[in-house]
């Protein structure tokens, strides 16, 4: 095998083709009768198909081209090969080097498949597609424009050609080429695709015509509902109409989906993809669709790939606390800190499925660890914060939302937490000199705002209150309507109440224990009925958070890790 | 990769580099004029002009993002002679535990940013020679982080232009002591930021004639969180940016006192983080308050619209400049902003990935963009380079900005892999001719040799370095050598140069538009800016190529502080220095 891939792209250069099945057909494809087929006996110009160099890649990867570029020299080795089968060998090949993105000698290698089928649709299909996603749109146009010849009815090709004609500014072109896609396949009834229709939208856009793009835009929409990128291309429609309220409201239902082009052929590419990156992909796919025991299934077969991967394992790890496996997953996390115990990662996942296993504790010292390795990471000082707070170790708690406040300067909830925490130690003085600095560097902050007035009003250290400013906060707060209404009910009336007016405040606090009440929240009710009381004998509140507020017990929130495979550059 | 001798590298572009070289040899040993590489528009003269930089990306086969990405170089006047000075940034070992015996390609040492002081030779015939000395040493500068950019500028109005230089790790404030040294100024001013910068700007933003300090900041690429980055094969591949979150950028108000503040919240420029490469800041809206462009990978571009009280507004969705017209982010890199479409307003063009395109956005005035991108023709140009520094320079000073385009691949590029290449990225730089009708034409065939090396560009500042009044370009090539492209044809159409200095301080007036008036032809507008490409730092003088309609009835300046002033009779083929408060007010 391997001399048989050696000698492969020297002996390409000129191959008499005994063609004995001249015509003949090649599984999808469809020779049109205008066109000649390859003749018999012809002698075919091929070109050099360059293998593609395979370091670094994945073996089993390395497998399938191997067997591939086999299969093709086997096939030229026969001195009876047909032209077709010679045709379908060099496409095949193209196939799997295009599966595994070495575009370049796929390119090649369709060119060879061309020149021996040149009644192969999908053999300039694929050569046009390559040629478009690198940028040599004119050598994919005349790809194209060969595959439209043979088979002239199908939509996606012209959907290719049009978009192709959009990128190359052809605008008159690309018009013509997605009106005619609006037609269905092999009929003269119209049948519009949303991609058909945003394409006339691009169009009109581009030439000016707003009115005609408007309409198409909001046809594809009414079509496809789910392609929210139309919704950009409506924002600017508006735009050039002057309609500003209507850009607005486009751009906030933009979106990044495309509408469909459903295109078999390149969907049969993805379908030969075998090793590691089709386990990722596939891994990802049964995550984000909630599969989680396929995705174990994916993982582990990865991890028998390649049992030094690290981040296998930490994926692995993730889908089976995923799956409710909280102890499978820790020891396979275990195993990726086996292989890198500097994996600060690794170690921060480990707190998170600690937490959810009830064992605080443990989860504090993963993230400790992963602070240690690397200072840097916001996620573990914010956790840790938390679980810190939780324990009443409130200066400790503190300090590790100071870390995040500093790492994330518009970090506003971290800023707030900091504060509770030094409220919590009872200092309220710090308390209110850290959500005065926040609200000087987050002034739009609603919570900040909420706690700051909240403090100025009812905090038991009368050289921290400030009664007058507290309600002026809080009543612009509530003027605004910004953050949670109920926090900010309840710091009104205490504001009120600190300025002597009790009755106000008590009518307040009357009316949000009745909408608690009502909503079936009677333990919130009851805390609140304690500060009722107080106003109905017109004493002001000097407890600003209760004890058990729920504020000081903040549950760390299970962080959403990533299994996708990461958008490598090549990509992009 | 590892175990590749630099040699290898080296002979991959050996005969192409020997070509170059020796044409350049040959013109700088002739007369001008009659030098048949006359014809080249650009010549390389590095190194025969004493430039012998070569970066070093640390890369050791672990395929860390940060190195690809850098770096930068300034030209910027930092012995206030009169001509510009060179820094270039240099790269350092990466990853953990690693040093420079690991590097794929070994270093050139020492390992630093190094600065070159320039001392050309002008001739009474107007040739040059060129000189560079590199007095790193004496500076005191000891650039020694992973270097990814530089801005330079005086922030503290004590009339010596200072530097800032950007890292994948701290950043370095490095104020000029006027004496030739600079002084490691970053904790005292304030201007720390720790993480993965590029390019940076300094902008006089609330207009208090101090200049402030904009940040740009990247993504949060760890060593200790590595990503699963891979090639549809299976084989190691660098990370995207959206492998990774994006790190806020930062915004430094100037105290006046050689401090900074760090308005970074308050401001809401840190409101939204998108991973930021490249920022140009300019008067968008035409509201006398600057603005400010900034270039994302792979997510929207921001518009920080000024609102005049200390905090910005990202308009750039509406203003059409966020998105490709099918309305996606591209890989935005580098940045430039100009009036390029010769109306009076700024601007932008944007580089970006292979496969997509560079954009041109046409500024209505207002702060509205049109996607222009391929009406230009730009984009059918840019289809197939992955663009990080760009200019609008006016390279052959006939009154329209053109672009020149520096390009380098982030991602394998699998011909050259085929061949054997150890660092396959290379590409080919770019220029592209406006011919004043609103398009451009791709003029690279006959920009010079040097636009036919295949290098791995990155960086590239802007300047007049000869003085002859026309643009130069410097530029760092990623493991690989600097460039300094001397302009071999503007200087011989009539041109006015200026610099634009403060009335109380001397410095240059970052932010300020000055236009030519001209009789029968249209009004020239250029802005003082030292921003824009890609981590680097150009020549703040304006520069007006006037093509076949010399005649000037009027220079205006626009001041950052809001007011208009002109002059009239002010000298051809010289800069000028106009100090504010010295022209007539105009009402």
């Amino acid at each position: 095998m391997k001399t048989a891939s050696r000698w492969l792209p020297l002996i390409l250069l000129a191959v008499t083709v005994h063609d004995h099945a001249a015509g003949s057909q090649t599984p999808g494809s469809q020779p049109a009768s205008s066109q000649p087929a390859a003749n018999s006996n012809n002698k075919v110009e091929l070109g050099e198909v360059p293998p593609p160099d395979l370091s670094g890649v994945d073996p089993p990867v390395q497998e399938h081209i191997r067997t591939a570029q086999a299969a093709l020299a086997a096939t030229l080795a026969q001195p009876n090969s047909s032209a077709a089968q010679r045709s379908q060998a060099f496409g095949d090949l193209g196939r799997i080097y295009q599966a595994y993105g070495f575009d370049g000698a796929a390119l090649a290698a369709y060119k060879n498949a061309a020149k021996l089928g040149p009644q192969t649709f999908r053999w300039h299909y694929y050569s046009g597609y390559l040629q478009q996603i690198t940028g040599d749109l004119e050598a994919a146009q005349r790809s194209y424009q060969k595959a439209q010849a043979l088979r002239p009815n199908d939509r996606y090709i012209m959907l290719r050609l049009g978009n192709l004609e959009f990128a190359a500014n052809h605008l008159a072109s690309a018009k013509s080429w997605f009106s005619k896609s609006t037609f269905a396949k092999s009929t003269t009834e119209r049948n519009p695709s949303a991609a058909a229709l945003a394409g006339l939208g691009k169009v009109a856009l581009a030439e000016h015509q707003y009115a005609n793009a408007l309409k198409y835009f909001e046809e594809a929409l009414k079509r496809e509902p789910q392609a929210s990128s139309i919704h950009y291309q409506l924002a600017m429609t508006y735009r050039a109409l002057g309609n500003v309220p209507k850009m607005q409201e486009q751009l906030q239902a933009r979106g990044d989906i495309d509408p469909t082009i459903d295109d078999p052929l390149l969907d049969e590419i993805n379908t030969l993809k075998q090793g590691k990156v089709a386990l990722l992909e596939r891994g990802g796919k049964a995550m984000r669709e909630k599969r989680f025991a396929d995705a174990v299934a994916d993982y582990r077969q990865m991890i028998s790939l390649d049992p030094s991967d690290v981040i296998a394992y930490r994926y692995l790890g993730v889908a089976l606390a995923k799956s409710g496996k909280n102890g499978e997953a820790l020891q396979e996390y275990e195993h990726a800190l086996q292989l890198d115990p500097k994996n600060a990662a690794v170690h921060y996942s480990m707190g998170i499925v600690s937490i959810e296993m009830g064992k605080e504790e443990n989860a504090i010292a993963h993230f400790r660890e992963a602070i240690r390795l690397d200072p840097g990471l916001v996620d573990p000082h914010f956790q840790l914060a938390n679980l810190l707070l939780r324990a009443e170790k409130n200066e400790e708690a503190g300090r590790e939302y100071q870390i995040v406040a500093g790492l994330e300067p518009q970090n506003g909830f971290a800023r707030l937490m900091q504060a509770m925490a030094a409220i919590r130690a009872g200092d309220y003085a710090r308390g209110r000199s850290i959500l005065e600095g926040a609200s000087a560097a987050i002034p739009g902050d609603p919570d900040i705002a909420n706690a700051l007035a909240r403090l100025l009003a009812a905090a038991p250290d009368p050289s921290v209150r400030d009664e007058a400013r507290a309600l002026r906060i809080v009543e612009q707060l509530v003027q605004n309507q910004q953050g949670d209404g109920f926090e900010e009910g309840v710091t009104l009336a205490m504001a009120l109440a600190s300025v002597g007016r009790f009755k106000e405040a008590a009518g307040y606090q009357q009316a949000i224990i009745a909408e608690l009440e009502h909503s079936r929240k009677s333990d919130l009710a009851r805390l609140l009925s304690k500060n009722l009381d107080l106003y109905e004998h017109s004493k002001p509140c000097r407890v600003p958070w209760a004890n058990d507020d729920p504020v000081f017990s903040p549950v760390s929130s299970k962080i959403e890790l990533s299994t996708e495979l990461k958008t490598p550059a090549s990509s992009r | 990769m590892t175990g590749i001798d630099r040699r290898d590298f080296v002979k991959q572009f050996g005969t192409a580099i020997a070509a170059a070289m020796s044409r350049s040899r040959s013109l700088y040993a002739a007369s001008p004029a009659a030098s048949p590489a006359d014809q080249d528009i650009f010549t390389d003269r590095a190194k025969e002009s004493g430039i012998d930089f070569v970066h070093f990306n640390g890369m050791s086969g672990s395929h860390y993002h940060p190195e690809v990405m850098g770096s930068g170089v300034a030209l910027f006047d930092y012995d206030n002679d009169g001509d510009l000075d060179i820094f270039i940034v240099q790269g350092a070992a990466l990853g953990p535990n690693q040093d420079v015996s690991h590097a794929t390609f070994p270093p050139q040492l020492p390992l630093r940013g190094r600065l070159y002081r320039n001392d050309s030779i002008r001739h009474p015939d107007g040739s040059s020679t060129l000189k560079f000395v590199d007095v790193t040493e004496q500076s005191g500068i000891k650039a020694l982080g992973y270097g990814m950019g530089v801005a330079a500028a005086d922030f503290n109005n004590d009339g010596w232009v200072d530097l800032y230089i950007t890292n994948f790790g701290h950043n370095q404030m490095w104020r000029n002591n006027g004496d030739g040294t600079f002084t490691d100024v970053t904790l005292e001013s304030g201007t720390d930021v720790p993480g993965w910068s590029c390019s940076a700007a300094f902008v006089d933003y609330d207009r208090d004639g101090w200049l402030d300090l904009f940040v740009g900041n990247y993504v949060d690429f760890r060593f200790t969180d590595p990503k699963k980055c891979i090639a549809p094969s299976g084989a190691a591949d660098y990370c995207g940016p959206l492998a990774f979150n994006p790190l806020p950028n930062r915004l430094f108000r100037n105290r006046r006192d050689g401090t900074f503040e760090d308005v970074t919240v308050r401001s809401q420029i840190g409101s939204a983080s998108h991973g930021a490469l490249g920022v140009v800041c300019a008067d968008f809206n035409n509201d006398g308050w600057i603005d400010l462009f900034v270039a994302n990978d792979m997510r929207p571009n921001q518009l920080w619209m000024n609102q005049r009280d200390g905090t910005f507004k990202d308009e750039a969705l509406v203003a059409g400049c966020a998105l490709n017209r099918d309305g996606a982010p591209q890989s935005s890199m580098g940045v430039d902003a100009g009036d390029l479409m010769g109306r009076g307003f700024e601007d932008l063009v944007v580089t970006n990935l292979n496969g997509q395109y560079a954009y041109v956005y046409a500024n209505d005035g207002k702060g509205w963009f049109e996607d222009q991108s391929f009406a230009s023709g730009v984009a059918a140009a840019t289809r197939r380079s992955t663009g990080f520094a760009v200019s609008m320079l006016d390279y052959d000073n006939d009154g329209w900005l053109d672009l020149l385009m520096v390009n380098g691949g982030v991602t394998l590029i699998e011909e050259q892999a085929r061949k054997g290449s150890p660092y396959p990225l290379a590409q080919s730089n770019l220029l592209l001719h406006n011919n004043g009708k609103g398009q451009f034409e791709n003029v690279t065939s006959r920009a010079g040799s040097v636009f036919s090396l295949m290098e791995v560009g990155r960086g590239a500042a802007f300047g007049d370095i000869d003085n002859d009044g026309d643009i130069d370009v410097v530029l760092v090539n990623n493991s690989g050598p600097a460039r300094l492209l001397v302009n071999n044809v503007g200087h011989k159409k009539p041109w006015i140069g200026f610099r634009m200095v403060g009335d109380k301080y001397h410095r240059d007036m970052l932010g300020t538009r000055v236009a030519v008036f001209r009789r029968n032809a249209p009004t020239l507008w250029r802005r003082v800016h030292a921003d824009g490409s890609y981590c680097s730092s150009s020549d703040p003088r304006v520069l007006f190529g006037l093509g076949d309609s010399p005649e000037i009835t009027k220079v205006q300046a626009h001041w950052v502080g809001g007011h208009v002033e002109e002059w009239t009779g002010l000298p051809l083929g010289k800069y000028t220095t106009l100090r504010e408060g010295s022209g007539s007010n105009k009402s």
